[in-house]
């Protein structure tokens, strides 16, 4: 195809855009709507543990584990939609920030196997948190990757992994509150299913996100 | 960008034109003359036209369309393989038209080029510029065909970081 042809075409194909993508906005509202969502599914399921507000208010160490996991599920939820949006210094940006406060949570959650933040507990146990962190994770990143679908992902496969992350933290975090708190417990039973999430979303990434635009492969 | 998202064709058209030169313009300055900038400035306004909607009119234009362009340039050098014209020559006989002058004559023309290391330089260069294979670029450089695609891979790996670390200048 000649330039001018090319550009021809594309001119004739132009259709006015609804709605111009704002990457902060759709993330709000994936996450928002994940959170809660998942919050009523798992209070049907089982009660969240009780006397977790008492905790969070008594135990200065369990309330910054609660917050900085908050804020690691928002800015991994941010940086997932921020992939569907080409620019490199905002992704590199928002990417950064999410690795290093997802660090510094699962910090966190080694150090409290040494010293724990409360006193390990089985209270409140849920018979299969960790199918259920799977079976509410791998939904929200399929949700999140049809999102992500209308957006401009560039690259699928990070996309797709850090949307298994995002997806699979919204329960692990609320299951630091509806779960038993043991250390050992939250990084087999909370924390490693989110590999399973990361790798459906790397998967579901591949299929979803990958793009046929190229001339050469339309000849 | 704003008028062509809201269906303007005559400011689109105008847009695509400019962009058409400044993309070429850059690949020019970062790739050299080669026979493919134009093939992949036409998959760049192609991806343009597919992704307009994720252009957010609060942020600049040139990062966005920046990004497009640099992913497509990998990508493109990542599948494609010749044969350019230059590779036509090649073919007739691999050993001798690759001489050192015509390889540095490609390598002076591009900055990103000469950024690579000189063993990556020249896989890119035979494999990419050329058009041989792994196996005629592993018999010109005395390696296994397996070392040639290892080397092509960190290559282009090397070429996607430093296509990425480039400052944005636009003519």
């Amino acid at each position: 195809m000649s330039k001018d042809d090319l550009i021809d075409s594309l001119v004739a194909d132009l259709t006015p855009v609804d709605k111009p993508v704002r990457a902060a906005r759709r993330a709000m509202l994936w996450w928002t709507s994940a959170m809660v969502v998942t919050t009523i599914a798992m209070t049907f399921i089982a009660p969240f543990r009780s006397g977790f507000v008492e905790q969070l208010v008594t135990a200065p160490r369990y309330a910054l584990e609660i917050f900085v996991g908050f804020l690691t599920a928002a800015l991994l939820a941010r940086a997932t939609f921020e992939l569907a949006v080409p620019d490199d210094n905002q992704q590199r940006w928002h990417v950064r920030i999410a690795v290093i406060i997802t660090a510094v949570w699962l910090l966190l959650l080694v150090t409290a196997y040494w010293s724990p933040v409360l006193p390990p507990s089985m209270a409140g146990k849920r018979p299969h948190c960790y199918a259920e962190v799977m079976a509410f994770g791998i939904p929200l990143t399929m949700i999140a990757l049809v999102q992500l679908r209308s957006m401009y992902v560039l690259n699928p496969l990070r996309a797709g992994v850090t949307a298994g992350l995002a997806g699979g933290i919204v329960p692990a975090f609320l299951m630091q509150l509806a779960c038993m708190h043991d250390p050992w417990h939250i990084l087999t039973h909370h924390i490693a299913p989110l590999l399973v999430t990361a790798t459906a979303g790397a998967i579901g990434g591949l299929l979803l996100l990958r793009k046929r635009e190229s001339l050469t492969d339309q000849r | 960008m704003r008028a062509a998202q809201q269906g303007d064709k005559e400011s689109y058209e105008q847009l695509l034109q400019e962009l058409r030169a400044a993309i070429a313009d850059y690949l020019r300055s970062r790739l050299g003359q080669a026979e493919f900038i134009e093939d992949i400035t036409q998959e760049c306004l192609l991806s343009i036209h597919t992704g307009r909607q994720s252009y957010d009119n609060n942020r600049p234009f040139r990062a966005w369309l920046f990004a497009i362009v640099k992913h497509r340039t990998i990508d493109f050098l990542r599948r494609q393989r010749g044969p350019w014209s230059a590779a036509v020559v090649c073919h007739e006989d691999p050993g001798s038209l690759l001489a050192p002058e015509s390889l540095d004559t490609v390598c002076e023309a591009s900055t990103l080029l000469r950024q690579l290391k000189p063993k990556q330089r020249e896989i890119i260069v035979l494999m990419k510029y050329f058009g041989l294979s792994a196996e005629e670029s592993s018999k010109r450089l005395g390696i296994t065909v397996t070392g040639a695609r290892v080397r092509l891979h960190r290559a282009l790996s090397e070429t996607r970081r430093l296509l990425q670390a480039d400052q944005l200048e636009m003519s």
